[in-house]
């Protein structure tokens, strides 16, 4: 009998083991092996689909928005067609309809998806629990400054804050401003001021001093 | 007008703007039966075995009690085995038996 869950962990996983086995840990395992056992999926094509999973992260994000920091013309495709953008730095964006949203001193964009949890996962990898939960879906259309400061964002009363409702087929990725005191760093250097937060747009980029 | 309109009516999942508990931002890390869940997903769009609006519907009709108590990746699972009971990918009978066999090799390894 095959056992894919306690003893052969995949390498690309945690080390910790999963916690106790719930109805629908079972049914986790269950609806798996089944699917490998009928052949419609392979045991090779999840290891692949996991190395997939680990390969996506902020830094992805990243360096597109350290490019569009460095490059004008690259900052020009990103407003146009942030789809292209990634896809000409060889990303992953697959069926992502992407839109970039600029933060600016007049206007600060921040992402949401009330109704469930549309992230742009190929360049941010998978979304962190606040995201999903019900209060952040709740509140941040309502009170955005409330929620902005909980992550410590308390932004002046002359920046507009306007908050982007994700969908299945439009995802948004927001490029923060640039930190003072970056002038001619490397897009590579810059890249490492560019968090996954500041890019779903509830804290600023990286101050240089913080590196 | 007697009858509420149409757009009166809000899915559970319809959250924005309602009021609620005060937001923290919390996370963890994602355990691996989470990403496995995230993977075999992934694996059944690319195959056009699952879309994205046939999980949402599953997971929008898991009514208020579920949809509430049960954690994300939960929701996903049992969506997942709703979508492929209804393409008759696997049948009811085959899950039933093979959760209680899974059950069974897991405890006996404790």
């Amino acid at each position: 009998m095959h056992d894919y869950t306690h003893h052969h962990p995949h390498p690309n996983q945690p080390d910790e083991e999963d916690g106790p086995f719930t109805e629908y840990r079972l049914l986790e395992v269950a609806l798996r092996e089944l699917l490998i056992e009928k052949q419609v999926i392979t045991q090779a094509e999840l290891h692949k689909t996991y190395q997939m999973m680990d390969d996506r992260g902020p830094h992805n994000g990243a360096r597109m928005v350290a490019k569009a920091w460095s490059d004008p013309a690259y900052l020009d495709l990103m407003r146009r067609d942030a789809t292209a953008a990634a896809k000409s730095i060889g990303l992953e964006p697959t069926w992502l309809n992407l839109i970039a949203l600029e933060n600016t001193d007049a206007i600060h964009n921040v992402v949401v998806c009330t109704l469930c949890s549309c992230y742009p996962w190929p360049l941010l990898g998978l979304p962190p629990d606040w995201y999903k939960s019900r209060t952040y879906r709740s509140e941040v259309v309502r009170n955005p400054r409330k929620v902005l400061a909980e992550f410590g964002t308390n932004l002046p009363e002359t920046t507009e804050v306007r908050v982007h409702d994700s969908s299945a087929d439009m995802r948004y990725l927001v490029v923060p401003k640039r930190p003072e005191g970056s002038e001619g760093w490397s897009e590579e250097e810059l890249a490492e001021l560019v968090t996954r937060d500041s890019m779903i747009g509830v804290v600023p980029a990286l101050a240089i001093e913080d590196l | 007008m007697v009858n509420k309109s149409l757009t009166d009516y809000r899915g559970v999942h319809d959250l924005g703007g309602l009021l609620c508990e005060p937001f923290v931002p919390d996370e963890h890390d994602y355990e691996p039966w989470e990403k496995r869940v995230h993977a075999v997903r992934e694996l059944l769009a690319t195959k056009g075995l699952l879309r994205v609006d046939e999980l949402r519907r599953a997971v929008e009709g898991l009514g208020e009690e579920k949809y509430k108590r049960l954690s994300y990746y939960e929701q996903w699972v049992w969506a997942i085995s709703q979508i492929m009971l209804e393409r008759g990918i696997v049948t009811d009978a085959e899950i039933g038996a093979r959760v209680e066999t899974v059950h069974a090799r897991l405890a006996s390894h404790d």
